[in-house]
């Protein structure tokens, strides 16, 4: 097998808000590639819920002129992380790859890197997980089931990454860009192509020319809460308002 | 009383009888030799210095009358400006504290010293003097500079900043000149009492003091409340400089330690001048009698304890700032300590911590006559130069935004100070030091009462096999 | 200090060494109610380990709750011992004498109580130990998966402090107590207990040489946990200040701040503790009204310097202008319910006592302390969970997030548990040694002379 390259990849992903349409797939597709708790209304009265890519609403308006905005938010894998400083036991850092990685059976639910997380996409295992019977089944082998106790957030479906990176140097073929193999379960799950995945270090990769077009002055891209610092690899497209 | 322990069969109670000292008042009057060397004809040395202070002052007041002429629209020229007032501030204005802080923990060591710290009290009037034209350099709230008095146009005054600074040390001044009179009014009448021929003055300034039970109290009473007063002041005008005249200036730069750090390395530098003070007055000003090694041990321990507590601040401050890496916060401290002040910045740490730090610690230089006296020069070293950094970039920022990054688009250089800037830095330090050596002609430098309750209530006396010193505690 | 009688040798090791040879008649009343209510909030937490954080109610976006308030305020308790033994120790104030031994006490109880709240805290807390630097491989085991604890985390600074400062103030109460293990071994007749103190005694026999080691070793030890005293709070406080995420915890006088507020916390609670002692091991001749009047006169002071750096933290916090901060600080002002704690925090942790304090009546009565610094104490505990609660209810502009808090029961209980152990512990440990340290006030006895100016007598001391 040849020696894998650590460095060649930089996972990055573009959510496009103005195709996005609030259908909640990529919540749905996430839930069930990840094995995420399944929340019901107690969990989200109780602020509970676990919801790894979540739509956000916000209302404007009255009603009949009321109007939602919304926006997948999910974690942003930064550069400049700050919830990595601060785990006291290394269970979450940087890979080589770009992603914030975390390691369920190192971390001891400090919630240090909750707090430090401007956008709120952690989360903690308050309970311990139950599924009925007939979806036991339906449980990715490919994905750890957390315990109690334990934090956990959007991962870029790094099983899924490292599943067509294996099969990818053991057949000796190359990843193609926008390979729904690699692409994580939200991507592929969104009907309006509205999250893209991809490669940033290759100047042809999708990712990169949305970044390359959107980032100049006259584009629609920006980064979320970009006043602290933290580098995401999440690039947000601005919806086109009807003028 | 009795003992009546039996140690042979150990049986009996022990009791360990108070051992009275006896002592009057009359034994002990106040010190002639003190008054003869008060009222005598200054020497040369004193000619000397006060003719050198005087022209250097000089040479600061034409300097500022230059910067005045200049005009006052550069904010940059006027930095060292800015560093040199400040600087009286820090150093000159923390001195009194000393004074104030061990009468109301009720020390006695530091007796023969204290008149000597609140005579600093006079340096105020440079301090204030040279803050004037100051006010004219800040800018007001009209261009949207934020500030702590949280302007509202037409609610608030664009120039509250200013009016609240100056209210506050003016205030600051006039507690000090206060006390400093209080302080020395049973000193001018014992003048009044024993000087031939020059009574009008000292009969005037003792204001009709003659020592009753009443006027004591009276003066202990006032000097514990304005002495607290004080050290209110004393905050409140750092905290009106460090931030309205600071802070304000560097975008991006939101530390609410700052003011309490410059407030303490106010009473850093007071404390080193201090130091400087009581060296001069022992080897050259014929006090060796009076100040012993017991004072310059004091102001060690305390002078060591003091830097420690600068490391503190300022890992504090620094811990918040660094930790998060903010793009706004990360660019204050390239330009505050690690961009082009660098230099200056490890000037700062190497003259204010590690010197004295790593030189006090040792007990031989702590007591010792030579070693407080040369620490407290470098603490002063570095107590200009973290006012240089601080002020001066602040200062001479060019605040222009990069539209891409929206951070600073140039980072300030050192700021090399001109001809004029020097001219005004040496009247900043000449000035103080003329108004103490003046007004010492007539306050004098170590207190006539404080000696004489030193002297009553310092005791050596024989204890077992040893000789010990024992420490009367009045109130 | 004014008053002063001056007691014999034997009456001294009589009083204070009565209850370490008798147990007073209140004790295993007390003691026995204190423990239910270490079993009840025990109970809380076995419950907790066995159905998972849940049990709290933490939430999102409140992560940290009732155990990191209570962690932080035992911090700040337990600042008092190193504040009146060390501090008034190397300043020589004469008036530490009888209350040196008891500061400590309560600073080793509440230490432990504190780093148990982080054990309530964490999700995990079988894995707890992952945060201290193991041996990748020990005995065929390899404890920590051959990861070193990440120096950069707050949570590794934290046991590192609090560590260091639990060692020294065992140390402390240790070398401090080595006469007087000595003097009990010498009163006791029972034969068990008089094993048990020998071999803690270590051979104290009373020599010049060991009287010598003896009486610097304080003052060593002393200097060396000045650093301590500064660092371990500044760094509980820097839990909060590094990170940039959470509305109001971002300050750079969060370090100054914590530490006066602990002093302020930490030096009633040892007021309080005095007068509890007082009352119940009826020492009115050594706990007199002068040591209130200096604790009061001390905390004076210390909660005027405490509530500037209130002062400045709130003013800095709005100058920027922010609206986070701003929606923060409304809400905390001026919405129900945070508007009648804030209102209730300043009144108890300021505005009463302090006013109390101002004069010299209530500063000199017992019970009048007792009962101002309790109150200090409640408007202390309600600080910490004004400074943690409400900043992470509002964080960030994702206002789609904010949430509010309240302890549960379980927490709530867990609260308990460790109020009850601290006083629990503090009175065990006065059962088996000497809580007021009956050499210390032998000494201050030896030390005292009067200066007779006149008419007047003034009580002098030897300067050390």
């Amino acid at each position: 097998m040849a020696q894998e390259d650590l460095n060649k990849y930089k996972w990055a992903m573009t959510v496009d808000i103005d195709r996005c349409t609030g259908c909640q797939a990529c919540v749905v597709a996430c839930q069930a590639e990840n094995n995420v708790p399944i929340n019901d209304a107690d969990s989200f009265e109780k602020h509970r819920a676990i919801e790894w890519i979540h739509i956000e609403r916000y209302w404007e308006g009255e009603f009949p002129n009321a109007k939602v905005r919304f926006i997948p938010l999910l974690c942003q894998h930064c550069d400049n992380a700050p919830c990595e400083p601060v785990c006291p036991v290394y269970a979450t850092y940087h890979n080589q790859e770009g992603l914030n990685v975390q390691v369920y059976n190192r971390c001891i639910g400090s919630r240090l890197c909750v707090n430090n997380c401007p956008y709120h996409i952690r989360f903690f295992n308050f309970w311990e997980a139950e599924w009925p019977d007939s979806l036991k089944n339906q449980l990715n082998p490919d994905v750890t089931v957390r315990s109690r106790g334990i934090m956990e957030k959007c991962t870029f479906c790094i099983q899924r990454i490292r599943r067509t990176k294996r099969d990818a140097n053991v057949n000796g073929f190359e990843i193609d860009d926008g390979s729904r193999a690699i692409n994580p379960a939200c991507v592929n799950a969104c009907p309006t192509e509205a999250l893209v995945f991809g490669d940033m270090n290759d100047p042809n990769s999708k990712v990169s020319t949305i970044k390359e077009k959107e980032s100049k002055k006259s584009g629609r891209g920006y980064h979320l809460m970009e006043h602290y610092g933290t580098s995401p690899n999440v690039i947000y497209l601005k919806k086109i308002e009807k003028k | 009383m009795k003992l009546e322990y039996d140690s042979k069969t150990r049986k009996g109670k022990l009791i360990y009888p108070e051992k009275v000292i006896e002592r009057s008042l009359g034994k002990v009057p106040p010190s002639k030799d003190l008054i003869d060397k008060h009222l005598h004809k200054r020497g040369g040395m004193f000619r000397i210095s006060l003719m050198f202070t005087a022209i250097f002052s000089v040479i600061g007041i034409l300097g500022t009358i230059f910067k005045i002429i200049n005009g006052f629209d550069n904010l940059s020229d006027w930095s060292v400006y800015v560093t040199a007032c400040v600087f009286i501030f820090t150093t000159f204005m923390g001195a009194p504290m000393l004074s104030m802080a061990t009468k109301v923990a009720r020390g006695n060591w530091s007796r023969p010293v204290s008149r000597l710290s609140e005579i600093f009290c006079i340096s105020g009037i440079a301090g204030l003097l040279m803050f004037l034209p100051i006010l004219w350099v800040l800018p007001s709230l009209e261009d949207g500079r934020n500030t702590l008095w949280f302007y509202d146009p037409g609610k608030v005054p664009a120039y509250s900043p200013h009016i609240w600074t100056t209210i506050a040390m003016i205030a600051f001044i006039l507690t000090a000149l206060a006390l400093l009179w209080i302080n020395a009014r049973p000193d001018f009448a014992i003048l009044r009492d024993n000087s031939k021929g020059k009574n009008k003055i000292y009969s005037f300034l003792s204001w009709g003091w003659v020592g009753s039970t009443k006027q004591w109290n009276s003066l202990r009473q006032r000097v514990s409340i304005l002495g607290i007063f004080y050290f209110m002041l004393l905050i409140t005008v750092h905290f009106c400089l460090a931030s309205d005249f600071l802070m304000t200036l560097l975008p991006g730069w939101i530390d609410s330690l700052y003011p309490v750090t410059q407030a303490h390395n106010a009473i850093q530098g007071g404390v080193a001048v201090l130091i400087i003070a009581v060296f001069i007055a022992w080897k050259w000003g014929g006090y060796k009698q009076y100040i012993g090694l017991d004072q310059f041990w004091g102001l060690g321990k305390l002078l060591f304890g003091i830097s420690l507590l600068w490391v503190w601040f300022f890992i504090s401050s620094l811990m918040v700032l660094w930790y998060g890496k903010k793009p706004n916060e990360r660019d204050v401290l390239q330009i505050l300590m690690f961009g082009k002040y660098l230099p200056v910045f490890l000037g700062t740490i190497f003259f204010v911590f590690i010197i004295p730090f790593t030189l006090l610690i040792l007990n031989n230089v702590r007591k010792s006559f030579y070693g407080p006296p040369i620490i407290a020069i470098s603490v002063l070293i570095g107590n200009f130069l973290d006012r240089f950094r601080h002020y001066s970039s602040a200062y001479s920022l060019d605040r222009t935004i990069d539209e891409n990054t929206h951070r600073f688009a140039n980072l300030p250089e050192i700021y090399v100070p001109s001809i004029v800037d020097i001219m005004v830095l040496l009247g900043a330090i000449s000035l103080p030091i003329f108004l103490i050596l003046i007004i010492s002609k007539y306050v004098p430098i170590i207190s006539l009462w404080e000696n004489r309750e030193y002297i009553l209530y310092g005791s050596h006396e024989k204890y077992h096999h040893t000789e010990v010193l024992v420490e009367g505690k009045p109130y | 200090m004014q008053e002063h009688t001056q007691l014999s040798d034997k009456e001294i090791t009589d009083d204070l060494l009565s209850p370490v040879i008798r147990s007073p008649k209140w004790f295993w009343m007390t003691i026995g109610s204190l423990g239910l209510i270490m079993l009840l909030g025990l109970s809380g937490y076995v419950w907790e380990l066995y159905s998972g954080l849940g049990v709290t109610n933490v939430k999102r976006p409140v992560y940290w709750g009732a155990y990191i308030t209570n962690f932080v305020f035992w911090i700040g308790i337990s600042h008092a011992g190193i504040m009146v033994s060390a501090i008034l120790r190397l300043t020589q104030a004469e008036w530490r004498r009888s209350i040196t031994r008891a500061a400590e006490v309560l600073t080793l109880f509440s230490l432990i109580a504190a780093l148990s709240n982080i054990l309530f805290h964490v999700g995990r807390p079988w894995r707890i130990y992952w945060i201290t630097p193991l041996p990748p491989v020990v005995i065929g085991y390899d404890f920590a998966r051959g990861i070193w604890p990440n120096i950069r985390s707050p949570f590794v600074w934290d046991p590192v402090a609090v560590g260091t400062y639990l060692l020294s103030t065992i140390l402390f109460i240790y070398t401090c107590l080595l006469p007087d293990i000595a003097l009990v071994r010498d009163k006791v007749k029972s034969k068990i207990p008089k094993i048990i103190y020998s071999v803690l005694a270590l051979g104290f026999r009373g020599t010049p040489r060991q009287w010598k080691i003896q009486a610097t070793t304080p003052i060593l030890l002393s200097a060396l946990v000045l650093p301590i005293f500064v660092s371990v709070h500044s760094i509980v406080s820097w839990d909060f200040a590094v990170s940039i995420a959470v509305e109001g915890w971002h300050s750079t006088i969060f370090a100054p701040y914590f530490i006066i507020g602990a002093i302020h916390s930490g030096v009633s609670a040892v007021a309080c503790l005095m007068a509890g002692l007082l009352w119940l091991y009826k020492l009115d001749k050594y706990i007199k009204p002068d040591h209130f009047d200096a604790i009061g006169r001390l905390l004076v002071i210390v909660a005027t310097i405490w509530l500037f750096t209130l002062f400045l933290e709130w003013i800095f916090a709005l100058y920027p202008l922010e609206d986070p901060e701003i929606a923060l600080r409304n809400m905390q002002v001026f919405q129900s319910p945070w508007n009648y704690l804030f209102i209730l925090f300043l009144f108890t942790a300021y505005i009463i006592p302090v006013s109390a304090w101002l004069f010299k009546n209530i500063r000199r009565s017992a019970k009048w302390m007792f009962f101002t610094t309790i109150l200090v104490n409640v408007g202390m505990w309600l600080e910490r969970f004004l400074i943690i609660i409400p900043g992470l209810s509002r964080r960030t502009e994702l206002s789609f997030n904010w949430g509010s808090y309240s302890p549960s029961l379980v927490e709530m209980g867990l609260v308990a548990f460790t109020f009850a152990f601290v006083i629990c512990g503090i009175l065990v440990f006065a059962r088996i040694f000497p809580i007021i340290p009956p050499f210390d006030v032998k000494e201050g006895m030896r030390l005292r002379h009067v200066i007779k100016i006149g008419k007047r007598n003034i009580s002098a001391v030897v300067r050390e």
